[in-house]
């Protein structure tokens, strides 16, 4: 059959309906095509600001070494000061009393002797941390790599997402761990065992609303289920309430419904065929699923994983009910606390000093570049790998 | 072999799978599935229960008025002589949602015709994963992106535009986000629209616009309608982006030049402080993520029974 794709070429056509029908041609590309020039707009801004990140860091990190270099030299000369004061101070009393002028030399001596081996040993302390603290390498990786391996600083220069990162990784790993066995279980007992029933249409409905219900719902569960119920009882300097894990669960409870709808797509797609092939060769129904049905829709549960993935990665509205710690200085493990970093990027944003912002536009290009990593692999997954599997 | 024998005694096999013989593990796999899946209502239940005991409890207070919360004019918990009323927050969350409303779902429509009418198939191929793409991006970086970006650039044009927080620059970035939500779900629905469709129109004479307008956009209403209501369902419940874009200031106004608190906004904003659990204040946030939870749940409820009561089934 031949699709229509031009018609008449505009024979009898009144000017009217000729102009209404170019004029709508252009608009709907305008339309489409402005879209997608605002995100260009919005890259461009992200891209800027990147950039002024590394102009602006180095000007900063050269005012921080002069101050740190300065508060050396404050030492030396305070030290020196404190010293000329004690050595004053002996003259002083010896003029005074000069019958005790020996005992009383002594006595300074001894003290003026341990000020300055004091002294020293501060200078020393303050000299290595001087060393970690002062920053000599300013090229674009070096700044980059202490960004990602750094921890959160009060300094705009000094801050980095190590934490943050590491948190996200692990958030990640949890949400995953947790909801791929349900969700494919649910779209599993939803296709196969209850396609057509009251039980199905149920549960389908239920998901259907699961998927519309605002983020920050969840977050007030996974607080009252993970927080109070679960992990407030079990609080000791090990475990705190508001844990890596319970906030893994949470984001595992919100990307339910992606994985559940992706794997049913998948299922779906197999066709009936290999079912009734397998019934027949005796397979049971369990033994039909699970050697024929899930290797067979392995690619729209890959899919709806990695979406699940950057979904659960990309989310901070459930984890500020968690009260996902800002300053988290050390690495995060199952039971401490955590952060994330979306969460790490909104408390920069609205932090008032702006050399912060640049640090916020650093930190979204780094998670965008991340899950739009992720992303077009699911893409990739869904249109090509599976359009060549039904093929 | 005794499923093979049992489903042989059928006169006619009628149900797909055969009935199978008793098995234990076979049963056993059964309710561990029916399981996961009830999971899934679950937390529907709990999440209506922990809301809605936290509103009850809310609206035990004496402090507390129900006639107040929903007639009111002000909301100022957290303060001396706290007054409890949904509607300044009420009004926040209605102002960007109906920014982005206005602005992303006829875009996002006509991105839609363009998509499943007009593009070749070449450019479909690459802007739909691309449109799928944008879906991925988080909501602190719109959010980023409103504060930033968008408020800066308004300010050249709209004087009196508070340069910290407002509504505009919330809706719009909401509306970018809710667009490809628009464009890709609405376009799925038009694709739906057999092609008999099309090519009836077009032997009667109609031009391109007209076969899109006024029979494939009607067509495929019941899924266009479903898609509305599931991107204003998103946008009032957006969090990130908008407690960054329209900050924390709950007040009655309709002015969008100004920043107002959003439901979403003002739960984040209760949250990252340390607020003592069973006060006023903490229950008063069950109370507005209660009528959160109700209206995004009303619009989900209303799009699928649209999707379903809608639906055109075609040959």
């Amino acid at each position: 059959m031949i699709r229509a794709r031009k018609n008449h070429q505009g024979e009898g056509l009144s000017l009217s309906r000729k102009i209404a029908d170019h004029a709508f041609a252009w608009l709907a590309f305008g339309c489409t095509f402005m879209a997608l020039a605002l995100l260009l707009l919005f890259f461009l801004r992200l891209g800027i600001d990147v950039n002024s990140w590394f102009k602006l860091m180095p000007e900063r990190i050269a005012k921080f070494n002069v101050e740190i270099e300065r508060r050396v030299q404050d030492f030396d000369t305070e030290t020196n000061k404190e010293i000329a004061d004690l050595t004053k101070e002996k003259e002083d009393r010896i003029k005074q009393d000069p019958a005790n002028a020996v005992s009383l030399a002594n006595r300074y001596d001894k003290v003026i002797s341990k000020k300055i081996e004091d002294r020293v040993q501060t200078k020393l302390e303050i000299e290595s941390n001087l060393k970690t603290d002062k920053r000599s390498d300013i090229s674009y990786f070096g700044m980059l790599w202490h960004f990602i391996s750094a921890g959160p600083s009060s300094q705009p220069q000094d801050s980095g997402i190590k934490a943050a990162l590491l948190s996200s990784l692990l958030l990640g790993a949890i949400t995953i761990c947790a909801a791929i066995p349900l969700g494919v279980a649910t779209a599993i007992y939803l296709e196969e065992y209850r396609a057509q029933s009251w039980i199905g249409s149920i549960l389908q409905l239920n998901i259907n609303n699961l998927a519309g219900v605002p983020s920050i719902m969840y977050a007030i569960l996974g607080a009252y289920v993970f927080v109070e119920l679960i992990f407030k009882p079990f609080e000791s300097p090990a475990i705190a309430a508001r844990n890596t894990l319970g906030g893994g669960l949470t984001l595992a409870l919100l990307v339910l419904p992606v994985i559940i709808v992706s794997t049913q797509e998948a299922i779906r797609a197999v066709p009936v065929s290999l079912r009734h092939a397998s019934l027949a060769l005796g397979a049971s129904r369990w033994q039909t699923i699970w050697k024929i049905v899930l290797p067979s829709s392995l690619p729209g549960i890959l899919t709806g994983m990695i979406l699940a993935l950057s979904r659960a990665m990309g989310e901070a509205a459930p984890l500020v009910l968690f009260g996902a710690a800002l300053y988290v200085n050390f690495s995060p493990t199952l039971f401490s606390r955590f952060t994330a970093l979306p969460m790490q990027i909104y408390s920069w944003s609205d932090d008032p000093d702006p050399a912060f912002h640049y640090n916020a536009a650093l930190a979204s290009a780094i998670l965008i570049t991340v899950l739009l990593g992720l992303n077009s692999i699911a893409i990739f997954f869904r249109y090509f790998v599976q359009q060549k599997l039904k093929g | 072999m005794s499923a093979v024998d049992k489903s042989s005694e059928l006169p006619v096999m009628r149900r797909l799978p055969p009935a199978p013989a008793f098995k234990i593990s076979e049963w056993l796999i059964e309710w561990a599935l029916f399981g996961s899946a009830f999971l899934s209502i679950g937390i529907t239940v709990s999440i209506a229960w922990i809301v809605f005991s936290g509103t009850y409890q809310f609206f035990c207070d004496p402090a507390v008025s129900v006639k107040y919360f929903f007639t009111g004019t002000e909301w100022t918990a957290g303060f001396e002589g706290a007054k409890y009323s949904i509607l300044p927050l009420l009004t926040g969350t209605v102002m960007v949602a109906v920014i982005a409303a206005v602005l992303a779902l006829p875009i996002g429509l006509i991105s839609a015709i363009y998509l499943s009418e007009y593009a070749s198939k070449p450019i479909r191929l690459l802007l739909k994963p691309t449109l799928e793409l944008l879906a991925g991006i988080p909501t602190v970086v719109y959010g980023y992106f409103a504060v930033f970006a968008i408020t800066p650039l308004l300010q050249m044009f709209i004087p009196g535009l508070d340069p910290v927080t407002n509504q505009l620059s919330g809706g719009i970035v909401v509306a970018i986000m809710i667009l490809p939500m628009v464009a890709s779900l609405s376009e799925d629905a038009m694709r739906m629209v057999p092609g008999s469709l099309r090519e009836a129109s077009y032997a009667l004479g109609a031009t391109k616009f007209e076969t899109s307008t006024k029979v494939v956009v009607p067509a495929a209403l019941s899924g266009i309608l479903a898609s509305f209501l599931l991107a204003i369902s998103r946008a009032i419940g957006e969090t990130m982006a908008v407690t960054l874009a329209c900050g924390g200031q709950p007040k009655l106004t309709l002015d969008p030049r100004e920043g107002l608190a959003t439901m979403t906004g003002f739960i984040a904003r209760i949250a990252q402080g340390d607020v003592q659990h069973g006060t006023t204040l903490f229950n008063s946030l069950f109370a507005v993520a209660a009528v959160l939870f109700v209206v995004t749940l009303a619009m989900n409820m209303l799009a699928q029974w649209i999707l379903t009561k809608y639906r055109q089934v075609y040959q």
